[in-house]
């Protein structure tokens, strides 16, 4: 009896040792590499940095009780690969860019635009298999792009829809086609395209939770909307507690970034999601860059209950640049 | 030559509009899956050195960033571990570069 007491209370005692190895101290969190393992290394110290002198405002009004516990017990939500992998090289890993609150550091990216969008990502479903496709951005007004894959030629991605959410594209620097999951792009776009009149303010959960809502019932595949979960539950700062969210349909879009699809009885459902966050509680009598949203933007959501042959989807999250 | 002034400004104009930085992922035959591909500030200390962008590209897939002339850091790496660094410096072209994985 008095073994097995014993060995009851040396593997409780192991176990919880193990976790407490690998807390970190104080401003250093803990990562895993592929050669050493669980690991601690030291995060973002904005003191230091006078670009991100914001960034760690003292707004966690919600202490999580269980997050003081051993990691047997407590389990935070788990992050994709590049996240950990992200965290050993760069201090704003968990941030839409370099940031500074309430949004992007805008003297540090080429063009024009107060408004960052940040992955754009874009998604097929189509009937036709293996159908040629040219899509173009048409604007006649300078483009600011940030970012894009693959890379394009003359404002356009050329190649074949191979199947939902599978697409081949052709570039100058591979003889075979490449296929991709969606086609991305980072822009910033100009405000006064953007409306903030249709929104909700929420918390940093609920905002995310209302945002996957939406693109659910625009249907936007499961591929497209878990993509967004995985990138946006890393990517939204996570010590601001409150979120305004703005959508920008067809109807913003169209207009500040127009796109020409070369398919026959194709449709293009477009959703950004302008956010911005708060330290306090938002609220109507307040003052900002933008205003307190005041009205329901499920009623401006683009029509997508007709079925097309091909249906293009594209989601995307922006930030203000200041 | 009023043409040829023209002609010479629209090229500079176009070139200003797209500085920055092209790349071709290309990865041994033991690095398997998606690329994540990042573009941060060129600084020896972990806390200056923001990232700007980063983004995931397949095995042969390519990629662009548009940046300001100035000095950045391209990295690379996959979820084995396979990674790839290497110090760029932009001007006023678009730089190529093939983001060759090393399995280490």
């Amino acid at each position: 009896m008095k073994h097995l007491i014993f060995i009851i209370f040396s593997s409780i005692t192991s176990q919880v040792m193990a976790s407490a190895m690998i807390d970190c101290p104080s401003h250093q969190m803990r990562v895993y590499m592929p050669n050493l393992g669980q690991t601690c290394v030291t995060q973002m110290q904005v003191q230091q940095n006078p670009y991100i002198m914001n960034c760690f405002q003292q707004t966690n009004f919600y202490p999580n009780f269980f997050s003081s516990f051993p990691s047997a017990i407590f389990r935070p939500y788990p992050q994709p690969w590049w996240v950990t992998q992200g965290n050993i090289y760069y201090p704003n890993v968990n941030y839409p860019g370099a940031w500074n609150y309430p949004g992007i550091q805008q003297q540090l990216y080429p063009g024009d635009g107060e408004v960052f969008a940040a992955k754009p990502n874009v998604y097929v479903d189509s009937i036709h298999l293996n159908k040629e496709f040219e899509f173009k951005f048409t604007s006649k007004e300078k483009m600011s792009f940030l970012a894009t894959t693959p890379v394009k030629e003359n404002d356009t991605w050329k190649g074949i829809l191979v199947e939902k959410d599978k697409f081949e594209v052709r570039d100058r620097f591979v003889t075979d086609d490449v296929r991709y999951d969606y086609l991305f792009y980072d822009i910033r776009l100009p405000k006064d395209k953007m409306q903030f009149d249709q929104g909700v303010c929420t918390t940093r959960e609920e905002a995310i939770n209302w945002m996957i809502k939406d693109l659910k019932e625009m249907n936007y595949s499961a591929i497209a909307v878990q993509d967004f979960d995985e990138h946006w539950q890393a990517k939204i700062p996570k010590e601001y507690p409150f979120y305004c969210i703005y959508p920008q349909y067809n109807a913003q879009l169209d207009e500040a970034l127009p796109v020409s699809i070369s398919t026959p009885q194709t449709s293009f459902t477009r959703t950004l999601y302008i956010v911005r966050p708060h330290a306090t509680a938002p609220s109507v009598t307040m003052t900002h860059e933008i205003p307190f949203p005041r009205r329901d933007p499920a009623s401006y959501r683009p029509a997508t209950k007709i079925k097309r042959e091909i249906m293009f989807r594209e989601w995307g999250v922006a930030f203000l640049g200041f | 030559m009023i043409k040829l002034f023209i002609c010479l400004f629209l090229i500079t104009q176009v070139q200003a509009n797209e500085t920055g930085v092209t790349g071709s992922v290309r990865s041994p035959k033991e690095c398997k899956g998606p690329v994540m591909v990042w573009l941060s500030l060129d600084k020896d200390n972990y806390n200056e050195r923001l990232l700007l962008m980063h983004t995931e590209v397949p095995v042969q897939g390519s990629f662009q960033f548009y940046l300001k002339p100035g000095a950045y850091q391209l990295r690379a790496s996959n979820e084995q571990g396979c990674d790839f660094e290497k110090k760029i410096t932009v001007g006023d072209k678009v730089l190529h570069h093939i983001v060759r994985l090393v399995n280490k």
